[in-house]
Order: C-alpha cells, then structure tokens, then sequence
C-alpha cells in the first residue's frame, strides 16, 4: 500500500472532459481533408502549394511574434488551411502566403491572439487579398486538368503576377448567374466540378466535415441550420420582389462558399455567440446579408463579408441573449407580481 | 428558491434519505449517530465497497479493508470526483458527513495547460442554472469580484460542470470558489467588529 506522502491533493473538480482546445482545433483541421482531397482531384496538385503557402504564411509569423509557442493548439494551422479552402488553385503561392501572414497577425494576434479576436482570422486574410490581388482572386482555372496540374501563376515571383496567358480559366457559377443570368444544376454543384475556390467546388464533402464535427459536438448545428433554413424563407420571399434576379433555394444553398463558410467559417467558435438564441440569429443574419449581396450586391459572392460583418454584431448579440438563470424572475414577471 | 437565496430562506430544508433515516432511528433507538456507511470505490481502489463504518475511523483502514490503494493510485477524494475535497493524509478520519470516499488514479487526474477562453459556449450548456461560466471566468481573471456578483456568482453552487466541459481547461469553478471566498471576507469582519 501506498504511503500516506505519495497522494496529491488539488481542488475539485478532479476530473475532467477528454476535449481540448488543441484537440478541436487538429479534429477541425482533420476534417477538411476530404475537401482538400477533392480539391486536388478537381483542381490538381496546385491545391496544395497554395494552402501549404497559406499554412506556412500562418505559422511563420505566429512564430515570429508571439513569445509562447502557441503553434501546438493548431489554431495557426487551421487558419491557413480555411484561408486556402477559400482561393483559387491558380493563386500565387506568394500571395497566399502573404494572405496566411496577414490572417494570423491583423486578424488574430493584434486582438490578442487566440481568443480575443472579433472576425474570423482566415475571413480577414482573405479579404484583405481581395483587395490586395482583385484579378488573381478572381482568376478561376478550368476544372479537369489532371492530378499533377499546375499553373504558371503558382510560382509567380513575388510582387509579379505571373504568367497567366495559358491559363485556361472558367467562370463560377456565382459569376454565371451574376452576369450572364444563367443558373448551374444541383448535381454538380452538390458532387464537385464547378470553377471556384478549393473549398467551393463540393459541397457534399463540406458537408461530410461538418456533420463529423457536429455529431462530435465541436461545432454548434444550430448555425449552420438556421442559415439553411433562413435561405430556404427569404429566397420565396425575394422571388416575389424581382423573380428575374432570385435564383432556386438549391443554387443559393450549394454554390460558392456557402456550405464551407457556413459549416466552418461561421462556426468559428472564438467569433460565434455563446448563447443558443445567439446561433440563431448569428445565422439568420449571415443567410440574410448573403442573400443580398448576391443579389443585389456589386459582388457575385457574399458569404465572407456576411460573416464578417454578422461576427462584428456577436458581442451585442451575446449581451442581449443572456440565459435566464434558474430562480431569477425575469423584470416583467415581478412587476406583474408588485 | 429565489436566485441567491437558500431553502432556508423560503422556510424549507433539504435533507438526503439518508440523513432523514439517520434521525429516525436517533428517535426510535436513542443511539447517536455512531456509524454510518461509506462507499469506498474509485479505480485506484482494488475491491471497491459499501462498508458500515465507525465514525473516526482513518480512511486508510477502510482502503485497506478494501483491498488498498492500487500502484497508479493519485489522490483521496471524500465526496465526488465533482466536488470532492482531496485528502492530504490517508489518517484523516471518516465523519459523519463523509458518504464517500473516491481514489483517482494518474490517467484521470492529468494536469494540463490551460488555453485562452475561445467562447465556445460549452459551459454555459453545462451549468445547471444557466449561468454564463465564461463571462464569470473573465471577470474573475480581472479580479473583478463585486461584477460577479451582478451576473449571479451567488447562484453557482461549485457544482465543476464547467471546469470539467472546458476545452480550454480554465479553472472555472475554482475560480469562482476563490471569488466566493473573496467576496464572503469584508462581512465577517464586518461582524466580528460589531
């Protein structure tokens, strides 16, 4: 038996849950390999120089600037991985790591670092490259040129744009509908093999992702459900203003970044409400602005400044949504009582 | 029970069977409360039980009675692993509020580092009252105690479902447990001057 010596005391709890930040974090990053896998299978190996750029854009200045590190709880890595979903194959592996760079340190590290920061760091990255890099953004490749494809623009020199003469490109289905009013099929855009960014090309493996980390509860399901079903409300509703311009709720839902960002980037849980009423508005706001900066907006796609400005509004959202604590009687309740 | 009150409050006491079974027989037999049973289980013991035992006995001879401690064996627990009080010495004596006693071994008390808070909401979907655990935890950090007070700190009975959910494993019950204190000391002095 044991001396009396050899026991360790603490303060209760003594035990704790298996999940950890980290663990979320690399479980997060995991399940983006199917969709990383179908973006090189759509887009070839170009997929991944530009997210390894990114990864490497992330974890090079979270190590350059913080003291700790912090590179083991995998938020660097995450980061990059999401901001490359969110480009182009074609994209300069240059600018992607500018991007990835960018991310972590304006969209994270100057809030604080893990934790404090308001807006979805992969989201700041990239948009700061679509300001930054308008054309490369926006320079979509064909889908189908083989496994081992890849384009002259990738290894551009820095501050060059690259050589994008034989770029066999193609329009997105966003783009379509935007300025040519022609609407793409469910399928493809379900199954994969539409022009977009790695991450916008399949839903279905998207989706795969994030019902994983919903049945593991690493992401709240009421957002992404309240986005689907805030779409599937408003786009009848838009239809009776102006039915020329509103696409069918199946378009809306698939194409473009929708699904990753609703699975993945709005679920974000550092810029996500903590309350469960939160969720639920967070995501009726994200549908709701996506819905009219697709259709009414200067920009075919919507979804990332939707996010981005719906995560600006999180901390009024999560101010007006406290629970109710058990035993508290709500104001209205105890004036009836008086 | 209105928030930050207790049963006493609303002139009510809750008691557990047990106690209530204890009283019973103090009226019926005139025996005071001189033993009771304890339940003596956890991994790091070798044959767990319910054992009757004498009230002042060292808990080490109830392990013993039980097999003792196994080789991984960390910590002592009277009460829960939730809420527990860990013992510094196996010589402690069992009381009459000691229910039960838990060995934890090394594979479930591990220490870990503790990350930023990353508001993932799972505490708040653990607390039993429908606390913000996140909101205190920060507040706590700050040192601001008297704020806590305002988002219903007195409502939190240290139950430890937030620190064991946390993913970031912040100290949040601990934390709060500290504020209590913290917050319970001008008024005793308050007292002990008047």
């Amino acid at each position: 038996m044991k001396e009396p010596t050899e026991i360790r005391i603490g303060a209760s709890p003594h035990i704790h849950s298996p999940d950890t930040t980290e663990r979320i974090m690399w479980t997060v990053s995991a399940t983006l390999l199917p969709a990383m896998a179908g973006a090189v299978y759509f887009f070839g190996i170009a997929s991944l120089l530009v997210t390894s750029a990114c990864i490497a854009g992330a974890m090079s200045i979270e190590l350059l600037i913080t003291r700790r590190n912090t590179l083991r709880d995998g938020s660097a890595v995450l980061t990059g991985l999401l901001l490359g979903m969110t480009l182009p194959a074609s994209f300069p592996m240059w600018m992607a790591f500018i991007g990835g760079a960018f991310a972590i340190a304006v969209g994270k590290l100057a809030f604080g670092g893990l934790g404090q920061n308001i807006f979805n760091p992969s989201l700041i990255g990239r948009a700061f490259l679509q300001a930054a890099f308008p054309t490369a953004i926006t320079t979509w490749p064909k889908v189908g040129q083989g496994l081992q494809a890849m384009y002259a623009s990738n290894f551009a020199l820095p501050f060059m744009q690259g050589d994008a003469t034989h770029l066999i490109t193609s329009a997105t289905p966003l783009g379509m509908m935007k300025f040519e009013h022609v609407q793409t099929n469910t399928m493809p855009l379900l199954l994969g093999g539409t022009a977009g960014s790695l991450g916008e090309t399949s839903s279905a493996l998207i989706i795969l992702g994030g019902l994983y980390l919903i049945w593991k509860r690493y992401l709240d399901w009421r957002i992404p459900l309240s986005i689907v079903l805030t779409i599937a409300v408003i786009i009848p509703l838009l239809n009776l203003i102006s039915p020329e311009r509103v696409p069918s709720i199946p378009f809306m839902l698939f194409s473009g970044g929708l699904m990753i960002g609703a699975m993945y980037m709005a679920t974000d849980v550092v810029t996500s409400p903590l309350t469960h009423m939160g969720s639920w508005i967070y995501g009726a706001g994200i549908a709701t602005l996506t819905a009219l900066i697709r259709i009414w907006g200067g920009l075919p796609e919507g979804v990332m400044y939707a996010i981005l400005l719906m995560n600006a509004v999180v901390p009024v959202i999560n101010r007006l949504t406290q629970p109710k604590v058990f035993g508290v009687e709500s104001k209205r309740r105890k004036e009836a009582h008086a | 029970v209105p928030s930050g009150k207790l049963p006493v409050n609303v002139g009510v006491i809750v008691q557990n069977v047990g106690t209530i079974a204890c009283i019973a027989e103090i009226f019926q037999s005139g025996l005071p409360l001189v033993e009771r049973i304890v339940t003596v289980t956890g991994p790091g013991v070798k044959r767990p039980g319910n054992l009757l035992v004498p009230v002042g006995t060292q808990v080490k001879d109830a392990i013993a009675f039980c097999g003792g401690l196994t080789e991984d064996a960390e910590s002592v627990v009277f009460g829960g692993p939730m809420m527990g009080i860990a013992q510094p010495d196996l010589r402690a004596p069992i009381v009459k509020g000691t229910s039960g006693v838990v060995v934890l071994t090394q594979q479930q008390i591990v220490k870990r580092h503790a990350y930023p808070c990353i508001s993932c909401g799972h505490c708040l979907e653990a607390c039993p009252v429908f606390l913000n655990p996140s909101r205190l935890g920060q507040l706590a950090q700050a040192g601001r105690y008297a704020d806590m007070q305002g988002d219903h700190l007195a409502d939190c009975m240290l139950c430890g479902s937030c620190s064991y959910v946390c993913p970031s494993n912040i100290p949040l019950s601990q934390m709060f447990s500290l504020a209590k204190a913290a917050l319970r000391r001008p008024k005793t002095k308050v007292t002990v001057v008047v």
